[in-house]
């Protein structure tokens, strides 16, 4: 009975630090909150004790892929939080064989409160991407060195690539109505890329944007050339979106 | 004992749970989605076109036509092959084949195509022959009239949709004009159908255009509708605005008077007040009175300080007018009294915009029953004074930016009389105007129109003249002879001195010429 009191206490002290943002409306959003418990203010007619309830293995630790603030509050000087509106369905669907496009997009919402701003990358975890049980789609490679400012794909290859849209992409998804990585126009459908297993930045911004958050919008395509032939099945890939706070 | 040992795991599970759960100590977060397709998943075809029938129309056309195909997901298009060959994809179920030769045999086939690209078999064929040059066929309407029937007109402002059909497959002429002679243009259709339309543009609002439609089958043989008429829409002219405006500083208060619209549906006024600047819309301010009377005495000012005041006439539409602008300002003792100039308070800048920069009066529309009125050269129209003025610019000539458009007229008989009104923009974002009551006086009015570019601290002014024609009763003005006769009205002392010294040249050249008679020598006949 003890031990499950102690769990149960031990839990409620910890769980004010579920969430990143415990509250939130369309114009405001509470970082944290917290329970207080033990400790306080004791008195009698001839003291008064100031106490508090201790806490054990505190403060900053981190290494070359995690950073860790344990602790009460720990991070109440920042928070990020991303969200992903949901799977993406490619369609139409693609014929086996004879030329095929289809399309689609989900959107990433970031919020921090972080002054310094924050990174989006995206990565697939397989290589290549979109693939079925018997059959794959090759990840787009562009022609040069920047995101193809046009989807092509040559008749006999089927390719998939995305293309991020949105107020913070980064420049090398920018273009000037022709060319990727040049001018700062961010047309629809334009300056496409490949997945692939290692982080691509595709937006960042260097001050806060609580609390509406900042959306990138992911299109993605997937397209048969006129004499590729793709074997039926379903084919998907899986893509991981990770927001840093800088 | 067990105290210490109960701090001890509860400090263990805190430190676990503080690990699991302490997601506010994130500095990157990540989230994961699945991109999803299907290869191959529609694979079936659409149903195969039926009740293919080719027919000849001409020497030179074969019509198609076919059932419509059923598919699983939806019918893109069809493929149209003639002679096995493909020629054409349509999106309906007709098609015209035109370019062909006379008196020749063709055989088509139809297949359909879904969102997937499939493709389904083809039709069975059809056949048809072009006509041949010379001869009508013994059917199908060839030697025989066509008729021309179900004719529609869909008039608009600028514009109208004209439709009609014809008993037999024809081309058609359409010839159209503000008079029977169908002077400003005609249009070929050169396909043979039976289903015709022409949408015409250009055209001026409020005007009666006659038309006429020639329809010629493939032998030549032809059929006229003549005598045809429409008549393009009004423009849209907003609420009329109240008429004569006037703010006048007193000696501890300032009288505001004003003459209400006499449309049926005014139901009362709103004046706002603001100081600084003249109030842009009806809430910009504060509101000082509303009501249906046509005086206010704004007793809440202070001397020294000039009051902008803008009063909107409002309707039991809800609607309201754009505008209408006055200030006056109780002069402090002592003061000299200067002309004011309703820009003065604004913030001198070397330029506004561009696109402000190159309007001018002739890019404003000014409007009388439905119709722009001409311009006499660039700054000059004519109006005739007994009707209601609407003045509007396109939304699209000037950029979107923070502005205002004001227009200011000057009396004809005392300059320093002034009358401004707001340009609105209306609720379809199309242009900004103002509908001024009539002027009811003839006479040439002062137009001042100033763009205030808020953004770049501009202004822009545009200068002109109305030429108001009322109570003459010479109609519409849009012609030179109401203009001529404000001319002659207001010039007619000069005429008069001219038509004085006329006469006395003559007279003098008059008697010079006797003179130089009675001096000739007599001569004397000797018979």
């Amino acid at each position: 009975m003890r031990a499950l009191l102690t769990i149960f206490l031990s839990f409620l002290f910890v769980s004010t630090n579920l969430y990143a943002v415990v509250m939130n409306s369309s114009n405001y959003s509470l970082e944290s909150d917290s329970i207080n418990f033990g400790g306080g203010r004791s008195s009698s007619s001839n003291f008064v004790q100031e106490s508090t309830f201790g806490e054990v293995a505190t403060g900053y630790s981190g290494s070359s892929s995690y950073n860790l603030h344990a602790g009460y509050q720990q991070m109440s000087s920042s928070f990020i939080s991303l969200s992903v509106s949901g799977d993406v369905s490619l369609s139409p669907s693609i014929p086996v064989s004879g030329a095929g496009v289809a399309t689609g997009s989900t959107v990433i919402t970031v919020t921090t409160d972080n002054s310094a701003g924050y990174e989006l990358y995206i990565k697939a975890s397989s290589s290549p991407a979109l693939v079925s049980s018997s059959d794959s789609f090759a990840d787009y490679i562009p022609v040069g060195a920047n995101p193809d400012f046009s989807f092509a794909v040559s008749a006999s290859d089927g390719e998939f690539g995305f293309s991020p849209e949105g107020a913070d992409i980064v420049q090398s998804f920018l273009d000037n109505g022709a060319v990727c990585n040049a001018g700062s126009s961010d047309t629809a459908d334009s300056c496409w890329a490949g997945l692939s297993l290692s982080n691509i930045l595709i937006s960042s911004n260097s001050s806060s944007n609580i609390p509406t958050g900042e959306t990138t919008t992911l299109k993605f395509r997937a397209e048969s050339g006129a004499s590729n032939t793709q074997l039926p099945g379903l084919y998907v890939a899986t893509s991981t979106v990770t927001a840093i706070a800088l | 004992m067990k105290a210490p040992s109960f701090i001890k795991r509860f400090s263990a599970s805190v430190l676990c749970l503080s690990l699991l759960c302490s997601f506010t100590s994130i500095y990157a977060i990540e989230g994961q989605f699945e991109i999803s397709l299907t290869v191959g998943g529609d694979l079936i075809a659409p149903s195969v076109p039926t009740g293919l029938s080719a027919s000849a129309v001409s020497g030179s056309q074969i019509n198609l036509s076919w059932t419509a195909s059923t598919d699983n997901v939806s019918v893109l298009a069809y493929r149209i092959y003639r002679d096995s060959l493909f020629v054409a994809t349509s999106s309906v179920t007709t098609y015209s084949d035109i370019g062909l030769n006379p008196n020749t045999l063709y055989s088509y086939t139809v297949s359909a195509v879904d969102t997937s690209y499939n493709e389904s078999a083809q039709s069975l064929p059809a056949s048809a022959t072009t006509f041949p040059l010379s001869s009508p066929p013994s059917s199908g309407g060839g030697s025989t009239l066509p008729v021309i029937f179900n004719l529609q007109v869909t008039p608009t402002t600028s514009g109208a949709i004209v439709y009609w059909e014809t008993s037999q497959p024809t081309q058609t002429l359409f010839s159209w004009g503000k008079t029977n002679d169908y002077e400003l243009g005609n249009s070929a259709g050169l396909l043979f159908s039976t289903t015709h339309s022409i949408n015409l543009s250009g055209l001026n609002s409020a005007t009666l255009y006659q038309f006429q439609i020639t329809a010629t089958n493939a032998y030549g043989i032809s059929s006229t509708a003549s005598g045809l008429s429409f008549t393009t829409l009004w423009l849209a002219t907003g609420k009329e605005n109240v008429r004569n405006f006037v703010a006048q500083a007193r000696d501890s208060h300032i009288d505001l008077s004003w003459q209400n619209p006499t449309d049926p549906s005014f139901s009362e006024v709103r004046v706002v007040r603001r100081e600084g600047y003249f109030p842009t819309d009806s809430a910009d301010g504060e509101v000082v009175y509303e009501g249906g009377a046509e005086f206010f005495r704004d007793e809440d000012v202070e001397r020294g300080i000039r009051y902008y005041y803008a009063i909107f006439a409002k309707y039991s539409d809800g609607e309201m007018s754009s505008g209408s602008l006055a200030s006056a300002r109780i002069v402090v003792p002592g003061e000299v009294v200067e002309p004011f100039d309703p820009f003065d308070s604004l913030p001198k800048a070397k330029g506004v915009h561009p696109i402000i920069q190159n309007l001018s009066l002739i890019d404003f529309d000014f409007i009388q029953r439905g119709q722009v009125l001409s311009f006499f050269g660039n700054e000059t129209v004519a109006i005739n004074g007994d009707q209601r003025l609407t003045v509007s610019l396109d939304y699209e000539k000037v950029p979107e930016i923070l502005k205002t458009i004001l227009i200011t007229l000057s009396h004809p008989d005392n300059p320093e009389q002034i009358f401004s009104f707001l340009l609105r923009v209306n609720e379809e974002k199309t242009a900004y105007s103002a509908t001024i009551a009539p002027l009811g006086k003839s006479g040439l009015y002062g137009v001042e129109i100033a763009i205030v570019d808020y953004q770049n601290r501009g202004l822009k002014k545009i200068v002109g003249n109305l030429l108001a024609t009322a109570e003459i009763g010479f109609g519409q003005s849009d012609s030179f002879f109401p203009g001529a006769v404000i001319l002659l009205k207001k010039n007619w002392i000069n005429l008069l001195i001219l038509l004085l010294i006329a006469y006395c040249i003559y007279r003098v050249l008059k008697k010079r010429k006797e003179k130089l008679m009675d001096k000739r020598p007599v001569v004397k006949k000797f018979s």
